[in-house]
């Protein structure tokens, strides 16, 4: 059984974006880097939302990439991905498996299987989305010390949602990791 | 000179402050005390030189303290220094209590120039968002709960533009809940 576990930034005031779609004030370096490179060893697949595999798909596929982070340019055009959108019709990367509309079968499918983590990174849309469907095992936030007070939100559940807390570590840099599984939902409301 | 201290015990992970009423707050009554976390609280108590709060938080707090001998906080709180920010609040009733009726920041300011150490500011929903609104925080004690509340009242809602913080430490207690402590290096003012 594989787990499925999601990573994004998000700021104190929980956005993951400001409202420019600037993502400056993520803050890494090489204790991060450790820490990422260490999940992404755990992943057998990655899942991403269309919006951050575009992005994604465009930097870690050039030639900056392979010259300013080679590890993860290889890494990450190496692993088999799947990415979510019912609109796309050929992937511009290698690698990439496209998934529509049938994606909540295909996961509890894959998730059945034996192997390594599927991971989710950077995709607000899709985690909340996971969450709310019961697929998520595991949500590692990186909370930035900063406030925005506006942007996009990095946690748009549609109801609330009761966690547990499975770890935190304190970052040299401000940074905040917290670690939480989702409850089921009938255990989420203490009501 | 005094630091503002916002403690909030009440967070989610999504900014949320859970007002009374809403499934946040009972999910967060519902959480167990965890001994760590009222040693950790009562630490910061005893730091403060001067408790403020809004009319809400006090009328919680003056009704219930000065009779409950065995709440871990009633000792330090029946003897500390307390403002109440209210326009409407009558009388106190609460032995060591001062009522602020003026411009939030005005009041502020005089409390923060009569003195040393710390001010700490216990809420509640209201008074918590304008005191951020305002900018007037200098530290920011934030016990976040596991929770993901999607929508409600947002502490952090009236920020206008960015602002920088800088991470202190962090606890995780046995509830589930971790404290951050960030500090916030405010404009000089006029």
């Amino acid at each position: 059984v594989r787990k499925i576990c999601s990573f994004l930034f998000a700021s104190l005031d929980g956005f993951h974006e400001d409202t420019n779609h600037e993502l400056h004030w993520q803050d890494v370096d090489d204790e991060f880097d450790e820490w990422d490179l260490g999940q992404l060893d755990e992943a057998g697949t990655m899942l991403l939302g269309r919006v951050t595999y575009d992005g994604f798909a465009e930097f870690w596929s050039s030639a900056e990439a392979l010259d300013v982070d080679p590890v993860r340019a290889k890494l990450l055009t190496a692993i088999p991905k799947v990415v979510v959108s019912t609109t796309m019709a050929e992937a511009p990367w290698a690698n990439t498996t496209i998934a529509g509309t049938g994606i909540e079968a295909e996961l509890r499918r894959l998730k059945e299987l034996p192997g390594k983590n599927i991971q989710v990174i950077g995709s607000a849309k899709l985690t909340s989305w996971l969450i709310e469907t019961g697929l998520l095992d595991e949500l590692r936030v990186m909370v930035s010390p900063v406030l925005l007070g506006t942007g996009i939100p990095a946690f748009p559940v549609s109801r609330m949602v009761g966690l547990d807390l499975a770890g935190s570590r304190q970052f040299g840099n401000g940074n905040m990791l917290l670690i939480y599984r989702p409850r089921p939902e009938q255990d989420a409301s203490a009501a | 000179m005094r630091t503002v201290v916002l403690n909030v015990f009440d967070y989610s992970l999504d900014g949320i402050l859970a007002a009374e009423g809403t499934e946040f707050f009972d999910f967060c009554r519902a959480a167990p005390d965890d001994p760590a976390e009222v040693a950790w609280f009562s630490d910061c108590l005893a730091r403060a030189e001067v408790h403020i709060m809004g009319r809400v938080t006090f009328e919680g707090m003056a009704g219930y303290l000065p009779d409950a001998a065995d709440h871990p906080y009633a000792g330090i709180m029946n003897a500390g220094r307390k403002a109440v920010f209210s326009r409407t609040l009558p009388g106190t009733g609460w032995a060591n209590t001062t009522i602020a009726r003026g411009d939030l920041a005005t009041d502020l300011a005089a409390l923060r120039e009569d003195g040393d150490g710390e001010i700490i500011a216990h809420g509640g929903v209201s008074f918590a968002r304008s005191l951020v609104r305002a900018d007037l925080v200098d530290e920011f004690r934030l016990h976040t709960f596991p929770y993901l509340a999607g929508s409600g009242e947002s502490l952090f809602a009236d920020v206008a533009k960015p602002r920088e913080l800088a991470l202190v430490c962090s606890t995780a207690f046995g509830n589930q809940t971790v404290a951050t402590i960030y500090r916030r290096d405010r404009e000089p003012r006029g």
